[in-house]
């Protein structure tokens, strides 16, 4: 899906700036297992290739000559493991660039050595085409911007009622609905997180988001449901059984 | 009546109890002054007790078990003190905290009193250990054990858990297991049954098993849950003599005002009501509703349910037994043993769905021997009616539900295999032949064992879940024993089966309280300083949708919000006077039992036969065997004429099948003798079985007697294939393999998953450090779910959790049965206009979520598609 003339929206949540073949992603939260691990939880642990395929397939999709990471590259700073097999990652990586600018889970990043030697960081932000993509923690530079950090998505259940009424019209109405979505405004484009793990925050409730508009990953598609403050209505309306 | 089989005995209760002359003579007059004559129960008890045999004591509520039970205990214990130094010499078992606390009242009572009896150094100490025990309490346990330890079953397994766990315990001779029909269903049953083998084993064998029901049935296999292979039963055919009224309510007008105005009088009439709801909503709609309507008894009506601080509850618990509340409104909570004092008149608004239930509640009142029990049921609709009418009626003959053990939870056994291991180093063979002698386990197989043992990362035995996930076990050379101390840590932190739904708590500005030692939440702690009480909790999902200024009504009060936490998941209210909205409770309602369910369909079809022979042998039937009076009867007669001028009354010979084609789909509504969990295993094969092989989507209803297909598009009218069109959806060739398919990836399976891998230990509901996550609280049901069915789809927790939904979530051997009876009778297709009077009552019977039968993926495309076809008819808002 196009936004703006020059961005697409793909499935793998990874957004391609067309005019400089950028691939730009947030939230990646590599080492999410690990962390979990640490904390007791008995979990399987899965391989940074493996999590990165869909950002390779992009790559080859689209020809993309540089990657951008808009925050969030680690779990937290003690994902060692997940940052050396990331490292080896970028290594075999046919990109011409790539650029991290660190998050709010990415603290130990810049203390780290051997991230530092190895990843070009911009804590900034990075200007591509006219836009600038900064993790969108605290407060936004000036439009254009894109940015990562809240992981939105939609999230959407139908009202239930203990005694449905016999002929009530909404039945057909979709059941629980959740993804993750772009939100796409003048001069902004929020990410959805990169990472599976990530629940998100549902863009529903979230007053400031009502303006912007929505692109929903479902499967192999980008859906686009409108703006924000439309879809609220519209969800509104199905669930009083308004549609047949 | 049930017969012994060997093993066990029921004891005739002698005449007199010869056990009451041996016991000092102060305390016999103790006894005799206060209650005069042992009652059957207690001549029974006091017969077998002091021989040392194990001992299930079942009597209704009120009959005096617990004295039974505990007067020879601390007797005993008084006799055998030799100096001031106390031993743990005596456990008290129960599933509620409220129960432990009540019953430590009551026990502290009679010590009060025999103080002037005995030295006061003889007398037994007591103490209470549960999950709001503080750490000074607990670390006072381990210095001075009391004589007589209160707690639930979840410390007895962080107590077991511990090293020294055998120096406590050496002296133990007697366990005191109550209320244990509750216990024994349900996975805290298999988790005591356990941790009382342990026991067994730490004590060599010197343990005495005593249990309390109130209600059980087959007595013997609560029996073989509490000892095994031998104890003895003591039963008591007092039964207090059951005064009960059904009542339907007016169906005009607003339901909740009706049952008010049925309400008012009985609570100006009575000192004392009990009003039980099926739901903490209703609860607090009523106790509202109430308040508003007899301002001058605003003070003394109280609400009393499980979502309340445990706090309140109890000053509610006690201000009802001192006789300072006219009336206090339920759901659940005050359903088991707890002590209520005088109740004139115990109120049921909805019939309660099993016996069990209906007589816990109505023996609440008359609590007390040689009292009667004074009930009220109130009723909506027919179908309310009807099954009210066969519930009493089963009540009064004692037709109570069998008790159905759930066998060998596999998670539980994780958590016992690394409780054991975290006290000592064991052996896989010892341990095994210790948890089969556990009732439950009795059963188990070596293969889940080991596979147990694999999971926690033991080298011998299965490898389902080894290469994958971290070990928690270590392997010694004369055995395994617990990885090291921090899993050690971890474990005792995540004991235990009870999962609570994520909850805000609600704290209400107080400025007469200094509670803030209390709130757990240091940021919060900070902000209110000494100025704040907890009022109780409502469920996340509604928490969330509230804003600052908005009102809800939580223990009878309109509260305000003032300022919400979201992090800290705490909302924080004032009091004040206004309109409030209802919360919504996950988690509430239960489907009728399977006995009733039958027996419903039973009287239905025995109705149909008498109305045949004209209405007024209905009435009389419903007279003579119901006892229900003429309005009800009057009711319930036209109920079923309009059944038969719609349609038919379902027969035992066929199964009848409603089918109404409108302008948005069709509608097929089946007529089964099933509750709503065997309906729900049907509803689901015939969902799977149409999209699969008809290339349709349907959604589905469910209901106790029946359930709905809603289908999109038509079907011919009354064309001839159409029943064995529908036939083939219930088809009992692969039933279960297809009810297994249409799980495979429900989000049923999915929530029960990550509630086995809560209980298992696989994800930890209180882990180390902090506790922000982006995986968010369902990532176990979203994410993990898929990777461990990818990893390793054997693995013991997901096969503990397609095994829980097969037999809790729908009743997949009761549908089995049913389909392959379906196969010798026929389907009865009736094309009708409108909803018959039986489809109209049990729709409105069905509580819950229609089935979900899309993953949320091909909702949203499903969304899209709505959404944009609107969008192009230019009708959106």
């Amino acid at each position: 899906m196009h936004v703006f003339h020059d961005w697409l929206l793909t499935p793998q949540r990874v957004a391609v700036h067309l005019p400089t073949r950028t691939a730009v992603v947030a939230d990646l939260h590599l080492g999410y297992a690990e962390a979990r691990r640490r904390r007791g939880d008995a979990v399987p642990r899965e391989s940074v290739t493996q999590l990165l395929e869909p950002l390779r397939r992009v790559e080859r999709q689209y020809m993309t000559r540089q990657l951008v990471i808009a925050g969030d590259l680690l779990e937290d700073n003690d994902c060692c493991e997940a940052l050396a097999e990331f490292l080896e990652w970028l290594h075999q990586s046919e990109m011409d660039r790539i650029t991290v600018v660190p998050g709010n889970h990415d603290r130990g990043l810049e203390a780290s050595p051997l991230a530092r030697s190895c990843l070009p960081l911009c804590p900034q932000g990075i200007d591509v085409g006219e836009w600038r993509i900064v993790h969108g923690e605290g407060s936004l530079p000036e439009a254009p911007v894109v940015h990562g950090h809240f992981h939105p998505c939609l999230r959407w259940s139908p009202k239930r009622r203990a005694n449905r009424p016999r002929f009530s019209r909404g039945r057909f109405a979709p059941d629980t609905i959740d993804g993750p979505c772009y939100l796409s405004g003048p001069g902004r484009l929020i990410l959805p997180a990169f990472s599976k793990e990530a629940a998100g925050v549902n863009i529903l409730p979230v007053r400031r988001w009502r303006a912007l508009h929505c692109h929903v990953v479902v499967g192999n598609h980008v859906l686009d449901l409108g703006a924000v403050s439309a879809l609220r209505r519209k969800l509104n309306v199905l669930n009083h059984g308004l549609y047949g | 009546m049930e017969t012994a089989i060997e093993g066990f005995d029921f004891i005739d209760p002698p005449h007199v109890s010869s056990w009451l002359e041996q016991v000092p003579v102060a305390l016999a007059n103790w006894f005799r002054r206060r209650y005069g004559e042992p009652t059957e129960i207690q001549r029974a008890a006091w017969s077998c007790l002091p021989a040392g045999q194990h001992l299930l004591l079942s009597a209704p509520t009120g009959a005096g078990k617990t004295l039974a039970a505990f007067l020879p205990i601390l007797t005993q214990i008084i006799q055998d003190r030799k100096d001031e130094k106390t031993a743990l010499a005596c456990l008290y078992v129960s599933p509620l905290k409220a129960l432990c606390a009540d019953t430590e009242r009551t026990l502290t009572t009679y010590l009060e009193e025999w103080k002037t009896l005995f030295p006061t150094d003889s007398l037994p100490c007591l103490a209470v250990r549960s999950s709001d025990s503080t750490a000074a309490q607990r670390r006072q346990l381990w210095r001075q054990p009391p004589d007589i330890l209160l707690t639930t079953p979840e410390s007895v397994a962080v107590l077991l858990s511990q090293p020294k766990a055998e120096q406590l315990f050496a002296n133990l001779r007697w366990v005191v297991v109550d209320e244990v029909h509750a216990l024994a269903a349900s996975k805290r049953g298999a988790d005591l049954a356990l941790s009382l083998e342990r026991l067994t084993h730490l004590v060599q064998g010197r343990l005495q098993r005593i249990g309390l029901s109130a209600t059980a049935t087959p007595l013997i296999e609560a029996a073989r849950w509490l000892a095994g292979e031998s104890c003895a039963i003591a039963r008591a055919g007092e039964v207090t003599p059951l005064q009960l009224t059904i009542v339907p309510l007016e169906e005009s007008g607003h339901s909740l005002a009706n049952l008010v105005d049925r309400l008012l009088p009985e609570v100006r009439a009575n000192r004392a009501t009990l009003v039980f709801t099926n739901s903490r909503r209703l609860a607090e709609q009523l106790s509202w509703a109430l308040r508003r309507n007899l301002p001058e008894m605003q003070e003394q009506i109280a609400v009393h349910h499980s979502s309340l601080a445990a706090e309140r509850r109890r000053q509610v618990e006690e201000a009802f037994k001192q006789g300072c509340l006219r009336a206090v409104i339920s759901s659940t909570s005050l359903e088991l043993g707890i002590d209520m004092g005088t109740v004139d008149l115990v109120v049921l608004v909805h019939p309660p769905g099993d016996v069990i239930r209906l007589l816990q509640r109505i023996g609440r009142s008359g609590h007390g021997p040689g009292r009667v029990s004074r009930g009220l049921v109130l009723t909506a609709t027919e179908a309310e009616l009807l099954e009210a009418a066969v519930t009493a009626a089963s009540g009064q003959a004692g037709q109570c539900e069998p008790l159905r053990i759930p066998a060998h939870p596999l998670d539980v056994l994780c958590q016992h295999i690394l409780g054991m291991a975290a006290a000592q180093i064991c052996s896989a063979d010892a341990m095994f032949a210790l948890v089969r002698r556990a009732t439950p386990y009795r059963n188990l197989s070596r293969r889940d064992f080991d596979d147990c043992l694999a999971y926690l990362g033991l080298t011998s035995g299965g490898s389902c879940c080894r290469f994958t996930l971290p070990p928690r076990l270590r392997g010694e050379p004369e055995g395994f024993t617990i990885l090291n101390p921090r899993t050690a840590r971890l474990l005792r932190r995540n004991l235990g089966t009870i999962l609570a739904d994520p909850v805000y708590e609600v704290w209400s500005e107080s400025p007469t309280r200094s509670t803030s030692k209390a709130c757990s939440n240091p940021r919060l702690r900070c902000e209110l300083v000494d100025c704040a009480e907890r009022i109780g909790e409502v469920d996340r999902a509604f928490a969330e949708r509230l804003r600052v200024g908005d009102r809800f009504l939580l223990d009878g009060r309109c509260l305000q919000v003032r300022s919400l936490w979201p992090e800290e998941s705490c909302l924080l209210v004032a009091e004040i006077v206004g309109r409030p909205i209802v919360p919504r409770w996950s988690g509430e309602g239960w489907p009728l039992s399977t006995e009733l369910a039958q027996r419903l369909y039973l009287l239905r079809i025995q109705a149909a036969e008498a109305l045949r022979e004209g209405p007024e042998t209905l009435a009389r039937l419903l007279h003579r065997d119901y006892g229900l009076d003429d309005t009800a009867v009057a009711k319930l007669v036209a109920f079923f004429q309009r059944q038969e001028c719609a349609s038919e009354i379902p027969d035992a010979a066929s199964c009848l099948v409603e089918i109404i084609t409108h302008e948005g789909g069709t509608d097929c509504y089946f007529h089964t003798p099933l509750n709503r969990l065997g309906n729900d295993a049907l509803a689901r094969v015939a969902v799977h079985r149409l999209v699969r092989d008809w290339g349709r989507s349907a959604d589905s209803l469910v209901a106790d007697l029946g359930f709905a297909l809603l289908m999109p598009g038509g079907v011919a009218e009354e064309s001839p294939r159409i029943a064995d069109e529908l036939r083939a959806l219930l088809a009992a060739a692969n039933f279960e393999a297809d009810l297994e398919a249409a799980l495979h990836n429900s989000a049923a399976l999915r929530e029960r998953f990550q509630r086995v891998a809560q209980t298992g230990l696989m994800l930890l509901r209180q882990p180390l450090g902090q506790t922000r996550r982006i995986g968010g609280r369902d990532w176990g049901a979203r994410r993990l779910f898929d990777k461990i069915q990818a990893l390793a789809p054997n693995c013991v927790l997901l096969r503990q959790a397609r095994r829980e939904i097969l037999s809790e979530w729908c009743d997949a051997a009761a549908a089995g049965r049913y389909v392959r009876e379906l196969e010798h009778v026929p389907l009865r297709c009736r094309f009708l206009s409108y909803p018959s009077p039986f489809v109209e009552s049990w729709t409105q019977m069905a509580a819950g979520a229609a089935e979900r039968i899309e993953t949320p993926e091909e909702a949203l495309l499903r969304l899209h598609a709505l959404l944009t076809k609107r969008t192009n008819d230019a009708r959106l808002p």
